[in-house]
């Protein structure tokens, strides 16, 4: 029988485990943060065993005011011996509330940070209007999507806000 | 003997068949652990892996057909191999088009330049008149 195929066969076995090996071995993952009074809460992870990347932060509500802004930050962290680029939009229930392109150096973590008003989460929070909890606050649950790269990520943030 | 040779059959194409699921799952259930380039990588390999078995069963004189019925003739351990090698190209090219990082014109161009080369590969080397002449 030939050898030489059979060389070539054993090459192609050996080159896929290591090509799996390293592949598995290093990871790309992207986060979308909330900050909560200076602390970062992730309320969607890619990639992610839950559905659509869904990361549910805790239930206790971010408190915000109505009339400021609340921080969101993408990161992204980057593994891989290259760059990586991505296209981003954040939407909030539909309506655009940032987009960009965020550049990340190969085995480095980069992220970019945007306010978004509070106002505009809470005229976005259908299909359930904002509930007073209190005489001067109101708790609402807007949806975020995160379309990043052609993937689209879902997520939500419980808000309380004072009026 | 011919029981034989049913069985014989029946194990290649339950081996053509379940490769192939196998093949369909790795490149759709692991999009999640392994990167764009690692999947096309990865069955552009497995697509090498099965051709050489192929063309090491050819060459050891394995190619006979097996089955005489008209219909199942192509059944070959060598086939099967070739076979198996055309279905992880093919999830290679089609895990190449889903490359999100790449444009779409270079995902053409690389695709088509791909498919001519080895029709042009396939007629240059291995064409009629590269076969000895009828005695």
């Amino acid at each position: 029988m030939a050898v030489r195929p059979l060389i070539v066969a054993a090459i192609a076995a050996a080159l896929l485990l290591v090509t799996l090996a390293t592949d598995v071995a290093v990871t790309r993952t992207a986060k979308l943060e909330v900050d909560d009074a200076g602390t970062w809460k992730t309320i969607i992870v890619d990639p992610s065993e839950e559905p659509f990347g869904r990361a549910y932060p805790s239930l206790v509500p971010i408190r915000a005011d109505d009339n400021g802004t609340l921080g969101m930050r993408l990161r992204l962290d980057n593994e891989y011996p290259w760059a990586w680029s991505e296209d981003y939009v954040v939407l909030s229930n539909g309506r655009e509330i940032a987009r960009g392109t965020i550049d990340v150096p190969a085995r480095t973590e980069g992220s970019v940070t945007f306010a978004v008003p509070v106002a505009r989460l809470m005229e976005t929070s259908y299909p359930y209007a904002p509930e007073p909890v209190s005489k001067d606050s109101k708790f609402a649950n807007p949806s975020i999507e995160l379309v990043l790269g052609g993937r689209y990520l879902y997520g939500s943030i419980a808000l309380e806000v004072s009026e | 003997m011919k029981q034989a040779v049913n069985f014989h059959n029946v194990l290649v194409l339950l081996g053509v068949v379940v490769t192939t699921v196998g093949l369909i799952y790795f490149a759709v259930e692991f999009m999640d652990v392994i990167s764009d380039w690692g999947r096309v990588l990865s069955l552009v390999l497995l697509g090498v892996l099965f051709v050489a078995l192929g063309v090491h069963y050819e060459q050891g004189g394995d190619a006979t057909e097996v089955v005489e019925h008209s219909g199942w003739r192509w059944l070959r351990v060598t086939n099967a191999l070739y076979v198996l090698g055309a279905v992880a190209t093919f999830g290679a090219v089609i895990a190449f088009l889903a490359i999100d990082d790449l444009d779409r014109i270079w995902k053409v161009l690389g695709t088509l330049a791909l498919g001519l080369a080895l029709i042009l590969v396939a007629a240059r080397r291995f064409g009629p008149h590269t076969r000895a002449p009828p005695l």
